[in-house]
């Protein structure tokens, strides 16, 4: 009997387990691992199949010939395996030598990467590379949840051939942005170092550079506001026992005379009720996540960063808790089946009422929102339960996605909003009160819908009531808000720039350059000068239209009425009169930017806070010998050695908060995907001292306990 | 003049404080309105008290208050 040989590609290890048991006839697939790198091998009929994973990319795009980093402009361009890019993926090598090995004997090849630009590509470049051109006649499979009936669904109805035009939206992607990535770079980090002032990565690129401008147009409002003077009336009456605060008519009044006068006209006046408003306003239920709306909705409730949730997200679904959340859709389609995940998630005892509750009850739909994704439907939960227990974050995370799902499928809640109208002469005032009348998806929705409700007293038209208390509270216009990564992320999309699974990423650049800081973003100097040199010679990348306009064009090679080729031939031309104007102007350019280079360095190291023992300031300084970072004295030529450790992975960014227990200034630590950690670098210090002391005296106690 | 920045041809600041400037003057018409006429002197010292008062905008008002001449 013959047997066939089938390698299916997944992205990540995870999904390939996942997809290896779901097609295994036994559902127990074999697991090899080859020099580190995991194989699984499952039966099904007369078929073998051999499932393999990649790490994200295994391919990436890097200049063609090899020539110095430092090296600029490059034009030409080749997809290379990553290890033979940089030393941090020299384990790939193995990776992609074990692909090979088993593409040698295969007689049939699938895609089973995640069903959108990047899987695509993914398993497109495995394929073709890796593979030697199999992606001409592999297959892919097209799933949303790793569920194991959807899996074998998927693997039964893939489709005869890649989707080549998600494929070649997604080079094109890559290509775009290695060009303009490395060439701007390059000439913005050279030019600097060539001034001799010290070396720092500066970089931008076609989404980089019009997100850093939206920061620093928001700082420079800030920066420049000059705040003008208004006038707020506060009021109160109180009716049967109980005070209630009323507004007045004008939320500002212009200048102090006029607040003056309504003061004293006011003050212990007869107010008559003259009219009693009813409204009642139904409230539909909120439409079902995508990406951007769970990324928001996750950081105004849990505090968690756009690119924490989405690596929170990412474990869930590969956990087959929730279905695939790299998505733009707000639909649900009937497909799925909305009965049986209600059923599934009747077996959480949290949420069984309420979802019994909606399973009975029959032809439920959910509240669809406008937006659509061709790929996958909005994010949902599977109904499955864990096969192991969550983490805090991760159970948090999908309580807030259960939570939504089942609310969209709930009724609108009824809200009563009254306002009565107070009148003393010319003027007005209104006391407004709600009430939910029917509580509808909110209860489904709690604790992440609010529930406020505010009384009223039971007045009538023509009566009358006196005012309790009457002032003016002189009051300054503020600086627009700052921007947080939420809200940062919210304008990317609104925007059209950058793609779902790309904006965190690049918020999480800014950081990292050192351009921006703080949960509440603050731009540094550093910033504001790459921004006004940017903006200055070639305006274009900072031009928000610019890369909306390209970001189309890519979706138009994905629609298939654009070629690649088109596509980059354009944005080179505009490249190459940009890198001609800053190559012309390179020394300008360089010595304005290493002069805040210079002093960036120095102010993101140099504490505020003086060091203890002898009032000098205290920095960051990495050991020449052990090539650790630690808390040093500059005044140790004097004699003075004071240190306090630091944790040594991470970035790390000096904070402006004080430590509340001693009054040191606190340190923050960011990693990729985690949420920023923030301590105080002098009570950890005494902590370990305590629990050293403690295991000391254990020591130390031990021998004499024994005799 | 109130930093290193190279100026504007048609100010005496650099583009950011130029704006600051500008909206210093703005918020000067609004102030006199507001309180029936204000000193310069005193609505500089008190913008510089004020928290909502931005950075680049302290700084220009600390230029002027040297020298009130500044302001025309």
């Amino acid at each position: 009997m013959d047997l066939i040989q089938t390698l299916i590609v997944c992205e990540k290890p995870d999904a390939a387990g996942r997809v290896a048991r779901a097609l295994d006839d036994d559902n127990d697939p074999r697991r090899t691992n080859e020099q580190g790198v995991p194989l699984y091998e499952a039966r099904r009929g007369k078929e073998i199949i051999f499932v393999c994973t990649a790490l994200g990319h295994l391919y990436a795009v890097d200049s063609k010939a090899r020539t110095s980093r430092r090296f600029y402009p490059v034009w030409d361009n080749a997809w290379k395996s990553k290890n033979l890019i940089d030393r941090e993926s020299s384990r790939l090598a193995k990776w992609i030598q074990t692909i090979s090995r088993i593409a040698q004997d295969s007689d049939r090849f699938i895609n089973a990467c995640d069903y959108d630009v990047e899987g695509s590509l993914i398993g497109y470049t495995v394929l073709r590379y890796a593979c030697n051109n199999a992606h001409s006649d592999a297959e892919r499979m097209k799933f949303s949840t790793m569920t194991e009936n959807e899996l074998r669904t998927a693997y039964k109805t893939r489709a005869s051939h890649l989707d080549f035009s998600q494929a070649e939206a997604g080079r094109c992607r890559h290509e775009l942005d290695w060009l303009y990535g490395i060439n701007l770079s390059r000439v913005l980090t050279e030019s600097t170092f060539k001034q001799n002032k010290g070396y720092a990565t500066l970089s931008t690129g076609r989404v980089q550079g019009p997100t850093l401008k939206f920061v620093v147009v928001r700082e420079e409002e800030i920066q420049c506001h000059a705040p003008t003077p208004y006038w707020k009336i506060e009021a109160t009456i109180v009716h049967e026992g109980k005070t209630y605060e009323i507004d007045f008519e004008k939320e500002r009044v212009g200048t102090q005379v006029e607040a003056s006068q309504i003061v004293k006209n006011c003050r212990n006046a007869i107010l008559e009720v003259t009219d009693l408003e009813s409204k009642k306003i139904q409230q539909a239920p909120p439409y079902p996540f995508d990406l951007s709306s769970l990324q928001a909705e996750a950081y105004r409730h849990l505090g968690y960063s756009p690119s924490r949730t989405l690596a929170l997200a990412e474990t869930l679904y590969l956990e087959a808790l929730i279905s695939y959340p790299r998505t733009s859709s707000q639909k649900l389609p009937p497909e799925i089946d909305y009965t049986e995940i209600l059923k599934g998630l009747n077996k959480y005892p949290s949420y069984r009422v309420l979802a019994s509750r909606l399973a009975a009850q029959s032809g439920i739909r959910p509240n669809q929102g406008p937006k659509q994704d061709p790929a996958h439907p909005a994010v949902y939960p599977t109904g499955e339960s864990p096969k192991r227990s969550l983490l805090e974050p991760e159970t948090k995370l999908l309580d807030l996605v259960i939570r939504r799902f089942m609310s969209t499928f709930a009724e609108a809640s009824l809200r009563e909003n009254t306002r009565i109208t107070l009148e003393k002469d010319q003027y007005h005032f209104f006391l407004r009160g709600s009430r939910l009348v029917r509580e509808g998806w909110v209860e489904y929705y709690r604790p992440y819908a609010h529930n406020e409700s505010q009384d009223l007293p039971g007045l009538r038209k023509d009566d009358r009531v006196l005012v309790h208390k009457i002032d003016s509270t002189e009051k300054f216009t503020e600086p627009p808000p700052r921007y947080n990564p939420g809200s940062l992320l919210r304008r990317m999309e609104d925007e059209n720039i950058g793609t779902k699974a790309t904006r965190a990423e690049i918020i999480d650049t800014l950081y990292r350059r050192g351009y921006i800081k703080e949960n509440r973003i603050q731009t540094t100097p550093l910033a504001l000068k790459v921004a006004s040199i940017l903006e200055r010679y070639c305006p274009l990348i900072t031009d928000s239209d610019f890369t909306a306009g390209l970001e189309n064009k890519m979706e138009l090679i994905q629609q298939e009425r654009m070629s690649r080729t088109e596509v980059l031939t354009e944005a080179l031309e505009h490249l190459r009169t940009i890198m001609h104007t800053l190559i012309e102007r390179e020394g300008e350019l360089g010595s304005q930017l290493s002069e805040i280079v210079a002093a960036q360095r120095t102010s993101n190291i140099t504490f505020s806070y003086p060091c203890p023992s002898c009032n000098s300031k205290l920095m960051i300084i990495r050991s020449r010998g052990s090539g650790k970072r630690f808390i040093g004295c500059t005044g140790y030529q004097s004699g003075c050695r004071f240190t306090l450790p630091l944790p040594q992975f991470g970035a790390l960014t000096i904070s402006r908060r004080s430590c509340k227990t001693c009054g040191f200034q606190q340190v923050m630590v960011r990693s990729r995907g985690r949420r920023p950690l923030i301590s105080c670098p002098r009570c950890y210090k005494n902590k370990s001292k305590v629990k050293r002391g403690a295991t000391d005296q254990i020591k130390s106690a031990s021998p004499l306990t024994a005799a | 003049m109130v930093c290193q920045a190279q100026i504007e041809a048609s100010s005496r600041f650099c583009p950011i404080h130029t704006r600051a400037f500008l909206n210093l003057r703005e918020a000067f018409t609004k102030w006199t309105l507001g309180y029936g006429g204000v000193a310069r002197d005193e609505f500089l010292q008190r913008i510089l008290r004020l928290s909502e008062t931005g950075q680049k905008t302290k700084e220009v008002a600390r230029f002027l208050i040297e020298d009130l001449s500044r302001w025309t």
